[in-house]
């Protein structure tokens, strides 16, 4: 009795009142579905178990257009391919649904590796018509290959038999309702672990979540493979139930009223599908004498949604109710999130560039560019705009491969490695036009920063058992201390884009330090910050620098960089023009021209 | 076979149409107009009122119906492009919008005018004509013939005219174009309309082929899409090459699976073009700054 | 001819100017300088449309131009060389010119002898005609943008940074060419960061510190204001 109270205390203490009301009506919502046999029509029951395995389905559909913002429009293929397995088996071979269910999904789960494999280097209207083609293929396979679907003349499917009994309506209602629930509490564990935010990332800045260590290919392959999972069981269920299925149930318009409960429900939310899917299932049974105008006003709820509601309703509810997300803070906050670091390097040398060069086009961007970074100093580098000075951070993290040179990072050369694996090696930073996860919380902001530190697999999160926890917990804790350093804590359950441009600075700081790298770089940290703000960022990476940490930092705000640097490599139209220490720099006269041109060194 | 590659000349014809019509929309605004399929359709739809009900010439018909289908392609524009603004290539709620909008025309045309298909009347004679001893429609010949000049038009306006320069200025930076008094809005209204216009042509061009019915465009709407990609997005020169090369490919492919299957093909070549070379025949691949 | 009169910008839900108001005479080259962040591009897209101002007016030879459309300002007389340059790098530099000279692109032989001289001034423009803008060299590029942009003859010319990133034979030669420029009747306001070369140029100038104008004055007065200096090296270290 005592850990369950104690656990319904935690429970209550650390959740606000939105949260707790939503609980209150997750519950009633519950209650209800179990009491409704004994209280509805037969005819209403019918549709409710249709809604409950279209929810199956739709809750896949959002993990990889909601949460990962790859729009599929294929779902109802692979919700077709998940009905026709199951189809197939329970009527040529012979085997029982029990078994049916199992290789439906596995077999949909292939084919979401078939659909997702190409769509991994294209985005937006390519990603589109690729789903759009893959349905299409579908359902014509469906109608040709009559050998093997039964053609347009479909198939008729034997009873689900349990413990020797046929299963009736209720019976089935009962085991779709046992399944939904399932599902939606499999998906809420995966959304709220760190693979969710990983997909979240994904979607808001494909480029930031790779920076972070999210390897883009296998996070996007999965959420599709989850999807293709969950919409082939939601197929397989759908075979079962009407009893009989044919090509022309899964159509292109299928595919557009799936993604269409998606968009109204709300994109993102576990919520989401469950209002977008009953509303668009229930209420149109209300509405009959509209069903000549129903793909009419589909049409039209689509076009309205994204234009007014892009969030949804449950969007809605979250701009009218902020509270509904709500981290609450740990009692005891510690004060030192990152541990210190001492390095056997040649040289003490952390990052070398050797001879680096970039050329776009025509363009010479760096021009045969050499730098050696040694560890534990802050080594800054100034110059003009358009200097290059993005553009060798750029090349630095992998976003852009140089022409000519090396980068050598701890010895090992970083040549071709990708964003992800150059954060994996060590390597944080910031970006110079602020590029947080809008649609995160500061404080997952900062979680997806730890991104790599986390060993638990997938089965872990989804049963929420000891190893997945114990991660989850250490992040958060340490996430919450890396907010308070930078000075953020109060704001750590608003939405990254609520923040002020110098905020949103600050938690990019606090995002790379959570991966607890060798080396720190810092595009512009100042840019935007008033004199209070830039002390305390002084102070800031004054404690990065004094755990052994290695900063290296782009800036135009000359005092600031004079201030915190123990090096100084200045670049001037892509190459270097001089490198040392503060005092050397500020009254090198080839410096003071390049800042204010000639006309100062012929008035001096 | 000669038949056969006449007849896939004759619907990659249709394709590149579309695909032309796809394109300078693309040209401008760096977007893909999902509607279009409807804009062709109602195109046909429009030329049974006009031609088959109402008793107007077939020329004259097609004319009334270019205009019609270009206004409701600016009303198109008006209502799922421009609520998004400056922001098209951030955000796909255009994409949504404009898949939206091609339900609601298919819908509607099946209320006013039901789901049958209806014949409809080919430019020429009905009957087969010999040239060079091939047995051909005089309406295959005027649909390559079309097509061929409404190529050169586009070629020639989006690669020769001012006009053609500053529409593309417009995709490239919208900014910079307003810097030089060009009003980026009349641009994408220009190409608006002439997309709507070709959209009613080719609506009158394929309706003797697959008789006109809201249903004809659900899958050549795609192809449209896909002849465009194939050919590269930015280029009248590969929308034209595009839409003749997957007719073609598509009618060959007929002699070794069932017809059935057709539609399966030639979305299948579009995947494998995207995934192999997504900017297409004549578009070139960008590295994109940070 | 231009007057700003208490202008404030915002940048979304950030104030970037504040209170701004300055003017400026026919014929007259102005500057204004700043460090990165001050609003120096702001005020620049405000005057040419670009930006609305939320407060405050900006009126161009008696008319207020602070609310009509970019494209109808440029018709007004006013054209900007941008940030960046901003060539239309899919365009050759011939069509880059030609769409400068898009409002009077229907006089083919005015639109030809506007080239010629185009050329005239910027003769290796003239030897890479037919090259696409996006594969010339930095300071080409500016060379390109500062003739498109006075492709119509414009009587107000705005340029925004026009030294960044330019290697010093460029920015030499496109301060060269403000002055030239300006003695040919084009009265000029620029935005800089090279702060000497730019005052060298100028005859007024105003100093521009996180959406306010801290200083005004003649440009000699400005050039040998010691406040300028420390603000872009930082008080000097013992």
């Amino acid at each position: 009795m005592l850990p369950m109270k104690r656990k319904y205390d935690s429970v209550l203490n650390s959740s606000s009142k939105e949260q707790k009301v939503l609980w209150v009506i997750a519950i009633l919502a519950v209650l209800s579905f179990l009491a409704a046999p004994a209280v509805v029509s037969s005819y209403f029951l019918r549709l409710m178990s249709l809604t409950l395995i279209y929810l199956i389905l739709t809750t896949g559909l959002n993990i990889i257009a909601g949460y990962t913002g790859q729009v599929s429009l294929g779902q109802a293929g692979l919700y077709g391919i998940g009905a026709y397995t199951g189809a197939i088996l329970a009527v040529k071979l012979g085997v029982p649904f029990w078994l049916c269910l199992p290789a439906a999904m596995v077999v949909a789960g292939l084919f979401g590796l078939v659909l997702g494999a190409p769509t991994l280097k294209v985005s937006g209207h390519y990603l589109a018509l690729i789903t759009i083609g893959f349905g299409v293929i579908v359902e014509k396979v469906l109608i040709e290959w009559q050998s093997l679907t039964g053609g347009a003349m479909g198939l008729s499917l034997p009873g689900i038999t349990l413990f020797g009994q046929n299963l009736s309506e209720m019976g089935f209602y009962y085991l779709l309702l046992v399944l939904c629930l399932l599902t939606l509490l499999v998906t809420n564990n995966i959304v709220r672990s760190y693979f969710g935010r990983a997909f979240i990332a994904i979607r808001d800045n494909e480029i930031a979540a790779s920076c972070m260590g999210v390897n883009l290919t296998s996070y996007k392959l999965l959420a599709f493979v989850l999807s293709a999972i969950l919409a082939g069981a939601a197929g397989c269920l759908y075979a079962f139930y009407s009893v009989f299925i044919s090509p022309d149930t899964f159509i292109f318009n299928l595919s557009i009223f799936f993604l269409l409960t998606i968009i109204v429900g709300g994109a993102g939310t576990i919520a989401g599908p469950i209002i977008g899917t009953m509303l668009l299932t229930i209420v149109p049974e209300y509405l009959h004498f509209l069903d000549d105008y129903r793909l009419i006003i589909y049409g039209a709820l689509l076009i309205l949604s994204v234009i007014g509601l892009p969030q949804g309703i449950t969007g809605a509810f979250r701009n009218k109710f902020p509270g509904i997300v709500y981290f609450a803070p740990p009692a005891d906050i510690p004060d030192d999130p990152l541990t210190d670091k001492s390095y056997e390097l040649e040289n003490n040398i952390l990052l070398e560039l050797e001879n680096v060069s970039k050329d776009f086009g025509g363009l010479r961007a760096i021009d045969e560019f050499s730098m050696a970074v040694k560890s534990g100093t802050v080594h800054s580098l100034i110059g003009p705009n358009g200097a290059g000075k993005t553009t060798l951070i750029n090349i630095i993290t992998g976003v852009y491969q140089p022409s000519v040179g090396k980068v050598c990072f701890k010895g090992k050369d970083l040549l071709r490695l990708k964003p992800d694996r150059i954060a994996l090696a060590g390597i944080g930073r910031t970006f110079q036009n602020v590029q947080v996860f809008d649609n995160l919380t500061v404080l997952e902001n900062v979680m997806v920063g730890a991104h790599g530190k986390f060993r638990s697999n997938i089965w872990h999160n989804i049963f929420r058992i000891g190893k997945a926890r114990q991660e989850e917990e250490k992040a958060h804790l340490q996430a919450w201390s890396l907010l308070k350093m930078v000075g953020l804590e109060d704001r750590a359950s608003e939405p990254a884009n609520s923040l002020s441009s110098g905020q949103q600075r600050l938690l990019e700081i606090a995002r790379a330090l959570a991966m607890e790298p060798d080396l720190l770089l810092l595009d512009e940290p100042a840019a935007g910050l008033n004199e209070i703000e830039i002390e305390r960022l002084g102070e800031i990476i004054g404690r990065i620098k004094d755990k052994g940490i290695t900063v290296f930092l782009i800036e135009h705000h000359i005092d600031f960089v004079m201030d915190i640097s123990d090096v100084i490599t200045v670049l001037n139209f892509g190459r270097k023009l001089t490198e040392g220490c503060p005092s050397e720099v500020q009254s090198n006269p080839e410096v003071i021209k390049a800042y204010l041109g000639t006309e100062a060194v012929e008035a001096c | 076979m000669l038949e056969l590659i006449i007849a896939g000349l004759t619907m990659g014809s249709i394709y590149a149409l579309l695909a032309l019509a796809i394109n300078i929309i693309y040209s401008t605004t760096g977007i893909i107009n999902f509607a279009h399929g409807e804009l062709v359709m109602l195109g046909g739809m429009f030329g049974i009122v006009l031609v088959v009900n109402s008793g107007l010439p077939i020329i004259a018909g097609m004319f009334i119906a270019c205009g019609m289908v270009a206004m409701i392609a600016i009303t198109l524009y008006y209502s799922t492009i421009r609520p998004f603004g400056d922001n098209l290539t951030s955000s796909l709620g255009w994409l949504m919008a404009t898949l939206g909008a091609g339900i609601i025309f298919r819908n509607v045309a099946m209320l006013i005018w039901g789901t049958q298909p209806r014949p409809f009347p080919p430019l020429g004679s009905e009957e087969l004509i010999n040239v060079l001893g091939v047995r051909i429609l005089p309406h295959e010949i005027w649909t390559l013939v079309i097509t061929f000049l409404i190529a050169i038009f586009f070629t020639v306006v989006l690669d020769k005219t001012m006009l053609g320069s500053a529409i593309k200025a417009t995709a490239s930076n919208r900014n910079a174009t307003r810097l030089m008094g060009i009003s980026v809005e009349r641009m994408v209204l220009a190409c608006f309309t002439m997309s709507g216009a070709v959209a009613a042509v080719a609506g009158f061009l394929i309706s003797p082929i697959v008789f006109a019915g809201p249903e004809m465009t659900a899958t050549i709407g795609l192809k449209g899409f896909g002849a465009a990609i194939i050919g590269g997005l930015g280029s009248s020169r590969g929308a034209f090459a595009g839409g003749i090369m997957l007719g073609v490919l598509e009618a060959l492919s007929m002699t070794m699976v069932t017809p059935g299957y057709k539609d399966a093909i030639a979305f299948l070549i579009m995947i494998l073009a995207i995934t192999i070379k997504p900017e297409g025949i004549f578009g070139v691949a960008y590295e994109k700054k940070v | 001819m231009l007057e700003i009169n208490n202008i404030r910008v915002s940048y979304g839900k950030v104030e970037v100017i504040k209170d701004v108001s300055f003017h400026i005479e026919k014929g007259e080259v102005v500057v204004i300088i700043g460090a990165n962040g001050a609003g120096k591009t702001t005020i620049m897209r405000t005057i040419t449309g670009l930006m609305k101002p939320s407060i405050g007016s900006i009126v161009f030879k008696g008319q207020d131009i602070s609310k009509i459309s970019a494209e109808r300002i440029v018709a007004a007389g006013i054209t900007m060389c941008p940030e960046g340059r901003q060539v239309f790098p899919q365009h050759t530099v011939s069509q880059n010119l030609k769409l400068g000279a898009y409002l009077i692109r229907h006089n083919r032989k005015l639109v030809q002898e506007r080239m010629e001289k185009m050329y005239e001034l910027f003769p290796i423009l003239k030897e890479r005609q037919q090259q696409l803008a996006g594969t010339l060299s930095g300071g080409e590029q500016q060379m390109l943008a500062i003739a498109r942009a006075m492709m119509v003859d414009p009587e107000l010319l705005l340029l925004d940074e026009p030294s960044a990133g330019l290697a010093p034979i460029y920015v030499k030669n496109t301060f060269d060419m403000i002055k030239k420029l300006s003695e040919r009747g084009t009265t000029i306001l620029l935005v800089e960061q090279m702060a000497k070369m730019a005052l060298g140029v100028a005859d007024r100038a105003y100093v521009l510190e996180t959406g306010r104008i801290v200083i005004s004055g003649s440009a000699q007065e400005i050039m040998h204001d010691p406040r300028v200096e420390e603000s872009y090296l930082g008080q000097k270290k013992s």
